[in-house]
């Protein structure tokens, strides 16, 4: 594994989660587009991502809950 | 949906649509729909209660989430939980290079397909549920709910380097957990990457 390898498995979470820099964004990209085995794990952590986020939004407030917050919200006194 | 107009109220009203990610999240600390209503209810009257120190303008849903995870985090101190372990050691755990090692065609097979394909479903919710408090709250923020890092700090009030390190550790501790519930035999210590 090579300098380059190195240092972009160390930004890979970083890259994954668009907290680097511009200038950090493009040398992750370039080294991405020129090794394929980076490049297979990273597509495999952005994919774990989107499993986790896919899988755990899909619980919905009760209705009971929402209309507590809709009264909470518009039937209360107000705001001063 | 709530605002009616230019209301005064609409301020409040702005918070009104955070109610499903809050509760998801919820349902994640706590593990239980009920505790998970009361925790979101309790959120929600802080919130209107506190609603003058809101600056209008910035993250409201940053907001609720601080009121929330300071909410959970005191009824922990208060009821502390048997099983959570504070902080656990992090080991390095990756299924990628798991299979890798299995000699499976990784770079053919999405998480989804890996997951998702053997049964899991749930089972990510129930990872996640098991991650000890203080990772599992960053995964959520994170993966889930789309904060920044800089937002987890703020939120949670510690440090982004500390919220790189848990999120880092409870990605791991989460794929291991994955990992175990798949039947798979004992995961083998990573030893670098590729």
């Amino acid at each position: 594994m090579g300098d380059q390898c190195e240092k972009t498995m160390r930004q890979l979470e970083g890259y994954t989660d668009r907290e680097l820099n511009d200038s950090e964004v493009r040398r992750v990209k370039a080294h991405l587009d020129d090794c394929p085995p980076c490049e297979q794990v990273f597509e495999f952590q952005a994919g774990m991502k989107r499993l986790v986020r896919r899988e755990c939004c899909t619980d919905e407030a009760p209705a009971r809950l929402k209309d507590w917050v809709r009264k909470l919200a518009g039937g209360s006194p107000k705001p001063v | 949906m709530g605002a009616q107009g230019n209301s005064m109220d609409s301020d409040f009203s702005l918070f009104e649509r955070h109610v499903d990610a809050l509760y998801r999240s919820a349902l994640r600390l706590t593990r239980k729909p009920e505790d998970a209503e009361d925790l979101v209810q309790e959120t929600y009257l802080r919130a209107y209660r506190y609603r003058n120190r809101f600056q209008p303008g910035t993250n409201e849903k940053a907001w609720l989430f601080t009121i929330m995870t300071n909410v959970f985090r005191n009824r922990l101190r208060q009821h502390p939980l048997p099983t959570d372990s504070i902080d656990e050691p992090g080991t390095d755990f990756s299924i990628y290079d798991q299979l890798r090692r299995e000699g499976m065609p990784v770079h053919l097979m999405s998480p989804e397909e890996i997951i998702v394909d053997r049964g899991f479903g749930d089972e990510v919710k129930h990872a996640l549920e098991e991650l000890p408090v203080s990772m599992r709250m960053v995964v959520i923020l994170v993966d889930v709910e789309d904060f920044s890092y800089k937002d987890v700090a703020s939120i949670l009030n510690i440090k982004i380097g500390t919220v790189m390190s848990r999120l880092h550790r409870g990605r791991q501790a989460l794929q291991k957990k994955l990992w175990e519930y798949s039947g798979r035999p004992n995961p083998q210590v990573a030893v670098g990457a590729h």
